[in-house]
C-alpha cells in the first residue's frame, strides 16, 4: 500500500500513461456525446426511454394514416431499444469493471489514509453501477425518465470525478513532490 | 478551480452516456429507400398498427412488434392511389440490432429489401449481401413465400454472412407478417 509514489520510474510511467490515455479514451468520449446523445436528463430518458407509440401502447392509436414528410426519414436518430441496451450493457458493464479495478490498484499504491482509499474504491465501482441503474430505470419507466437521466449522469459525474481524484494524486504524489518520489531511482 | 469541475462534469457526462450512444452505421437512409422504392408516390403516410393486426403477427411470427422498433410508410398517388407500402424493423442479432426496410407492391409483392443500420462490427460480413445497397434475391416474392435464406448472395460463403442472411430473410418475414396484418387489418 502506497508504495506507487517511491516506486521505480517504469512503475510510474505505466500508471501515469494508463490514466493519460483513459483520459483521452474520455475525451472522444465527450465528443461521441456531442454527436449522438445529449447531456441533460431529459435527453438520457428520450435516448434510451420508450417511444411515444411504445409508452401509449399502439392499442389505442386510431387506425388509418397520418401525413408524413419523407425527406424527415432521413433525420437521423439514435434512439436506444432494449436489445441494443442490452448488447450495451454487456459489452460496457465489464469494460467498467475492469476500468474501476485499475483505478482501485492505483488508489492502493497512492499514500492515502484508509479510509480515503476506501472512498475512492466504492466510488469507482459504484458510478457504473449509477449509471447503468439510470440507463435501464430510464427505459423501463419512461414516466420518470428525467430523474433516472439524472441517475445516469450523477453516475458519469462520480466516474469523471473520481478518475480525476486519482490523476491528480498520481501527478503530485508520483511527479510533482520531490520528497516523495523517485526513492528507487537512486 | 471551477474549471476543473466543469471538465469533470462533462468527462462525467460522457462517461455515463458513451454506453449508450453506440451508432449504427447508416447503409440506407429510410427517406431514402422509401423515395427510391415507391417511385410513383407523391404523397406518403405513416400507417398505425392495431391491436389485431399486431396479434396476427405475433401468431404468425412469436414476435410482438411495437411502436419503437417497426415502422410502416405507405406511398401513394396523387389520387390517392395505393403505390406500395415500406416496413422498416429492427431484428436482433449476435452482434446488436440489424435494421431492416422491404418494400411491398400494392398486392403484398416484395419490391425491394434493404439494410438500413448495422453495427460496424457485423458491418464487414452484411455488406457483400447488399447489391447496390439492395438485398439481392428477395425482389418479386408473394406475401405466401417466406424468403430463402439460400436465395440472398448465395455466392457469399463466409459463415458469418450467411448467419446474417438468415437473420435478415428472418426479418423480411416479419416484414411480410406486418404487411398482410396491414393489409387485412
Amino acid at each position: 500500500m502506497g508504495k506507487l509514489p517511491g516506486s521505480a520510474l517504469e512503475v510510474r510511467l505505466a500508471a501515469t500513461l494508463f490514466l493519460l490515455l483513459l483520459g483521452l479514451a474520455n475525451l472522444f468520449g465527450v465528443w461521441e456525446v456531442r454527436n449522438f446523445a445529449s447531456f441533460t436528463p431529459e435527453g438520457v430518458a428520450s435516448a434510451v426511454g420508450a417511444s411515444g407509440h411504445e409508452r401509449h401502447g399502439m392499442s389505442g392509436a386510431a387506425a388509418g394514416e397520418k401525413p408524413v414528410d419523407v425527406e424527415t426519414l432521413n433525420e437521423p436518430k439514435h434512439h436506444i431499444d432494449r436489445e441494443l441496451l442490452v448488447q450495451d450493457s454487456h459489452v460496457h458493464i465489464p469494460v467498467y469493471a475492469i476500468t474501476a479495478a485499475f483505478l482501485a490498484l492505483i488508489v492502493f499504491a497512492l499514500r492515502l489514509t484508509s479510509g480515503s482509499r476506501v472512498a475512492l474504491v466504492l466510488l469507482a465501482f459504484a458510478a457504473p453501477l449509477l449509471d447503468f441503474v439510470g440507463l435501464w430505470g430510464a427505459h423501463l419507466w419512461s414516466e420518470s425518465g428525467r430523474l433516472w437521466g439524472a441517475v445516469a449522469i450523477l453516475g458519469g459525474v462520480l466516474m469523471g470525478l473520481v478518475y480525476l481524484a486519482v490523476l491528480g494524486l498520481t501527478l503530485k504524489q508520483c511527479w510533482l513532490s520531490n520528497s516523495e518520489k523517485g526513492e528507487a531511482d537512486a | 478551480m471551477r474549471k476543473g469541475i466543469l471538465f469533470a462534469v462533462a468527462l462525467g457526462v460522457a462517461l455515463a452516456l458513451k454506453a449508450h450512444v453506440t451508432p449504427n452505421v447508416v447503409l440506407m437512409r429510410r427517406g431514402d429507400f422509401v423515395k427510391a422504392s415507391l417511385p410513383g408516390a407523391t404523397k406518403f403516410f405513416e400507417k398505425t398498427f392495431q391491436a389485431p393486426a399486431r396479434a396476427a403477427v405475433r401468431s404468425e411470427t412469436g414476435w410482438t412488434p411495437s411502436g419503437d422498433d417497426t415502422k410502416i410508410y405507405v406511398g401513394r398517388e396523387e389520387g390517392g392511389r395505393l403505390v406500395g407500402s415500406v416496413v422498416f424493423l429492427w431484428m436482433p442479432s449476435q452482434h446488436g440490432p440489424v435494421g431492416i426496410g422491404v418494400a411491398f407492391g400494392p398486392a403484398g409483392t416484395i419490391l425491394r429489401a434493404t439494410v438500413t443500420d448495422v453495427g460496424s462490427e457485423p458491418l464487414v460480413w452484411v455488406r457483400p449481401l447488399l447489391r447496390d445497397g439492395v438485398i439481392a434475391g428477395l425482389d418479386g416474392i408473394s406475401p405466401s413465400v417466406s424468403p430463402d435464406p439460400g436465395r440472398i448472395a448465395p455466392e457469399t460463403s463466409g459463415a458469418m454472412s450467411r448467419y446474417y442472411a438468415k437473420v435478415i430473410a428472418e426479418g423480411v418475414s416479419w416484414a411480410q407478417a406486418i404487411e398482410k396484418a396491414s393489409i387485412t387489418s
